[in-house]
Order: structure tokens, then sequence, then C-alpha cells
């Protein structure tokens, strides 16, 4: 019996607490030796732009399929000899993929963030990282002189925005990808904290948040942007402890947040400001759309996310799909090894779960149900219309579509797709040994996922039908390019 | 060898005089570069105590001036001697006052003597210097 199988059999529906410790256990994968290691390439880095170029296609690529698939990634990650100590280190660099009339091409830029240029003209590192303490640092005048923009992308008011969490979005030409400047939503709201996952809200805005931990503040702000580009709504809320948060979740009138038992203890870098402290349990805040100061907080035991799946409301309960890490080792400590060229061998895996809790009540008790599904990177079709309202008996959950591991990948690394629909049927699809397949989108009937093959140096990008994703791709592009792997990204039509 | 070496403490004791009295007037250059936009005006003020440095009152001297060019040079003269911490902004569009986000983070340009403050405000203790002769320095504007 596979671990999939095992933990699907034994632990389907367990309450939270129960499994923490046997999650430590069972999802601590231990990875190859690090004798031979040739997924390093994958975290080489890049030096300069990639110039077009027309990749070799197979398969049945839908004459009607067009549009650009774009990504987000660091990519600069050595100068002058100094190596980053950490994967959110690096500069964002985007990765285009044009497809029109079963072609495809591919160019790639990185982001003229101040920081990129003051350190491509400097010829070194001279601002401090996320995760890194260069050598010689300049002063900053605020968070957008550490801004690498390199974690995702969303198309907004015709331009992209290329997000980073601890400051302003970059706003880039989706053709050309020239940077065209730094966004803001109004004169006081430069510069502050927005979280690389808006959501829509419905109304052509979005909904997103910033982190202020500086000087010992646990303050999260809360963020609504208009379809007029401008901010419409802004809550400062001051959170029991200072978790790491890099998304949320919406239901049809609920945001929520996943605070996990990662905090804010201020230290010489960023991350390593950040300690796991399991003693503090982690939180579940959920805040009203229509009136931000109406929150409730749910006590969890401790845990740790990046990502989430859908949220929605049924029969006054709120369920809450999450990645799920027993622990936050994969930041503090696997983002760390990948870069000095060590497997992940350390570090916990991302499984699929559902948390549920009944709505509005005080001392609310969440339950959790384990998938037994190994997920990263979760995406499903914007469900905003069907995630149920407080009234509503039945739920529309869409299937959830991700990234996925085993014990067979040498570097710790995603080589598998996975499809998981509501009643919990899944599909996957491997990519084989020497491939690291990255966040697939939806588009359309189709799903379309970029991937590394760093044993042959190359990379590519995959179209499957979303609902026979086991039957593998329907049409592929490969190039002889070893593109650094990325976060996420967007597909334009 | 006893005459030389009262005529050598003679000429030690007026150079120290003279030292002293050109204490009364030294000049302090700095040099301000980094200007990332040519716009707006620098405020440029010294002070002398920790107490004025935080907030910014009774500045030992200050000047104001127009940007033209992304570095420029400002001269204060008769400075006594004694220890002084230099702040400045760089008010890129003439407002008045150096533009803050909601959270207090500033969005326009500043600086402080030492280029002192590696995130946020410098202390005064980490942006003095002492002023026993004529003094030049530079300030990065961040």
């Amino acid at each position: 019996m596979d671990r999939r199988r095992f933990l699907t059999a034994a632990l389907a529906c367990a309450s939270y607490s129960a499994v923490a410790g046997a999650a430590d256990q069972l999802l601590a994968v231990v990875r190859t030796p690090e004798a031979e290691l040739p997924w390093r390439r994958a975290f080489q880095g890049v030096r300069a732009d990639f110039s077009p170029l027309q990749l070799h296609t197979e398969g049945q690529w839908p004459a009607a399929l067009r549009g650009t698939l774009l990504r987000n990634g660091p990519a600069r990650l050595e100068r002058a000899g100094e190596r980053y100590q950490h994967w959110f280190d690096g500069d964002g660099m985007v990765q285009q993929f044009q497809i029109a009339h079963g072609k495809v091409t591919h160019q790639g830029k990185f982001i003229r963030s101040k920081k990129f240029l003051v350190e491509e003209m400097a010829g070194a590192f001279r601002y401090h990282t996320a995760g890194t303490l260069v050598k010689n640092p300049l002063p900053v005048r605020n968070n957008d002189d550490l801004n690498v923009a390199n974690t995702a992308l969303i198309p907004w008011q015709g331009e992209v925005l290329a997000l980073w969490e601890g400051g302003s979005p970059h706003r880039l030409a989706a053709d050309s990808l020239a940077t065209l400047g730094v966004k803001d939503f109004g004169e006081q709201y430069k510069q502050l904290p927005f979280s690389a996952h808006p959501l829509p809200d419905g109304q052509g805005g979005m909904w997103n948040f910033g982190s202020w931990y500086v000087g010992g503040q646990k303050q999260l702000l809360v963020y609504q942007v208009g379809a007029d580009d401008r901010m419409q709504r802004l809550q400062q809320i001051t959170l029991p402890q200072a978790s790491y948060l890099h998304a949320f979740s919406q239901s049809a009138d609920k945001l929520v947040f996943f605070l996990s038992a990662a905090v804010y203890e201020q230290a010489d870098t960023y991350i390593s400001s950040f300690q796991w402290r399991p003693e503090l349990g982690s939180q579940l805040l959920i805040i009203d759309k229509a009136d931000f100061s109406q929150q409730q907080w749910v006590e969890l035991p401790a845990g740790f996310a990046f990502h989430f799946g859908q949220a929605w409301q049924q029969q006054g309960e709120l369920c809450l799909q999450a990645c799920l890490y027993p622990d936050a080792s994969v930041m503090l400590t696997g983002m760390s090894q990948i870069m000095q060229g060590k497997a992940r061998k350390q570090s916990s895996s991302a499984e699929l779960v559902t948390i549920r809790l009944p709505l509005g009540k005080t001392n609310a008790t969440a339950q959790l149900e384990r998938s037994g599904l190994v997920l990263e990177f979760p995406q499903f079709v914007a469900g905003f219309a069907s995630t149920g309202s407080a009234a509503s008996a039945h739920a529309v959950v869409a299937p959830l579509f991700g990234v996925s591991g085993s014990d067979r990948s040498e570097s710790g690394l995603s080589q598998s797709l996975v499809r998981v629909d509501a009643s919990g049927q899944q599909q996957s699809f491997d990519f084989g040994p020497g491939v690291v397949v990255e966040e697939p989108l939806l588009v359309g009937q189709h799903l379309i996922a970029s991937w590394l093959d760093y044993r042959k140096g190359q990379s590519g990008i995959s179209l499957f039908l979303q609902d026979q994703l086991a039957a593998g791709p329907v049409a592929q592009a490969r190039m002889d390019r070893l593109l650094p792997l990325g976060f996420h990204g967007c597909f334009i039509s | 060898m006893k005459k030389l070496t009262t005529i050598s403490t003679a000429f030690g004791l007026l150079a120290a005089t003279l030292l002293s009295g050109a204490a009364m007037a030294h000049t302090l250059t700095v040099q301000i570069d980094q200007i990332s936009e040519q716009s707006g005006k620098l405020h440029v003020a010294v002070y002398a105590n920790e107490e004025n440095y935080q907030q910014g009152k009774n500045a030992t001297a200050a000047q104001i001036k127009p940007v033209t060019a992304d570095s420029h040079q400002l001269v204060f003269t008769d400075l006594p001697a004694g220890q002084y911490a230099v702040k400045l902004m760089h008010d890129a569009n003439d407002n008045g006052t150096l533009d803050r986000n909601f959270m207090g983070i500033p969005s326009e340009g500043y600086g402080f003597s030492n280029n002192a403050g590696e995130f946020g405000p410098a202390s005064f203790a980490d942006a003095a210097f002492d002023v026993a002769a004529d003094t030049q320095l530079t300030i990065h504007v961040r």
C-alpha cells in the first residue's frame, strides 16, 4: 500500500489535533542522498533576458486556443560570487509563452524593479533580501527598495501586475513584458505590503491583505481595491500572533485567514525572524465582507500553510480547503536547503485538508478532514458565484487541481499534476523522473502547466483536458532552455 | 635642548589657540547624492543634540535647496566645534512635507549623516559625528 492510500484509509476523517503528530512522521519524506543532484540545475538562476524562441510542439494544439501563459519566479540568484540563501530572494523574471495557431513562442524578461536596476549597475547585490544578508548593503527608504516582484502575476486594468508580498505590485506590459512602473492604489497606500494572492471581489475589484510586523507590531491590513483602481476599504486588525501569511480564501460572505504557528520574532532576516511555535497553535480569522469589523476567531492546533483552495458556506458551516503542512520547515529550512544544493529531505509536505467549523459561534470547534493527498499550488475555476451562502444547503465545490510529489522525486519537488473532485475522486499524471512541474492553470476546458526537465536541459508546457488528466497531455511544447522554477502565473486569452 | 622644548611647547600652545579660534567657525560641507527624482527641494538640517534631532526642532543650521541634479553640495559655515547629526528629506513634490503612507513609511527620499539607519530612521547616536575642523561628509539619499 503506498503512502497516499495508507493516509487515505487510515486518516480520512480525523480531528485536527489527533493527526498533527502523525502527519509529522508520515509526511517527513526521506529523500535521495546528495551524491548525485542533477536537479541543482533548477536553481542555478539566469543572468539575462531570454529573446523570443519558437518551441518544438507535439500533439494536438487546439486551433481555438490563443493566448499568453505568463509565469513569475525568482531568477537572479547570484551576483559577484554571492549566492542567495533562500528561494524567495531572487529577482522576479516573467516567462511568457505565446500560443497561437498551434505554435508556441517563449521569451523571458526580468522585472526592472529599483533593486534589480541598482544591482545591475553595481554588478553586485546591494540590498538585503527576505532570506539573505548581503555583504555591502545600501540603506533602504521603504519596503519597495527590497521588492523583488517575484511571486505572482495577475491581469489588471489592461496591464499585468507582478506581485510580491512585502510591497507594491509592479506594472508590466503583457506583450513586451516591459516594466511600466510601481503600482499604487492611492497616495497614502503606496508601498504597503500587498500579498501575491488577491481574490476577485465579484464587482471588478479585488480583496487583498498585507501583514505588518515591523517593530513588534502584529497588524493585518485587509484591503478592497475597487474596479476604479482605488483603495475602497482598508481595515487594520491586530492579530494575536504575528503569523506568516501568504494567501487567504473567500466564501460568498467571508474572507478567511489561516494564522499559522510560524510567528515573527525579529531576527537577522525576514525569513529567519519566523519561528515555529507549536505551543501557540494556529487560528482561523473569518471576516465579514460587508463589515470588516465583524470577525470570528477559531483556535486550531499548530499547522502551516501557504495556499488555500475554496471556502464555502453550507448549512451554517464554513468549510476551507487548505494545503496544510504539519510545520513550517518547508519555508524555514527546505527552501534554503534547495538553494544550497541539498535535497529537501528534512522538510514536510502539504496535504490537502478541509477544515469545517460552525459559523458565528464563539468558542467554535473546528474539524479537519484529511485527503491523504499531497497537493500544492491549488487551482480551481473561480467559484465566487458558486461558493454557497449562509442559507444554501448545497454549495457547489469545484474540482481542485494542483501539483503533487512522491517519495520517488529526487529533489523533493513536484513531479505530478493531480485533480480531486468534491467526492474525493482523484486523477493524476506523473511527468516521470527528472521533471519538475509547476503550478497548473485552468484555461477553458483545459489545464496548462509549465515544467522543467533538468536532466535533458529542457523546459516546456503541457496541455491537458481538465477531466481527463490521467490520460496525459493532448499537446506539449518544449525547448532547449533551462528556465528557473517559479511560483505563480496567469493565462491571458 | 630645554630651550627647544620650551619653544616647541610655545608653538604647540599657539597652534592649539589658533585651532580653537577656528573652531568657532568651522565649515561643514555636505555632499548629497543618489537623488532619484530631479524635482522639488532638499530640506537639510544640522542638529547639535539628541532631543532637537528627534523632535526636528531648533536646528543649529538648516538649508532648503531646489533639486536640479542627481547630486548637490550644501555648505554650512560658522559651526562651533561639537557633535552634530544631519537629517535630510527630499520633498520631491514640493508640498512641504515628507510624504508617508498609511503605516507612516516615507515614500519620498530621506537620509542621515553617516548614512545611518538601515531600515527606518537613524538614531542620533548612529548619525552623530564630531566637528573639530572643517568637515566634509556624503549622504546618499535613499
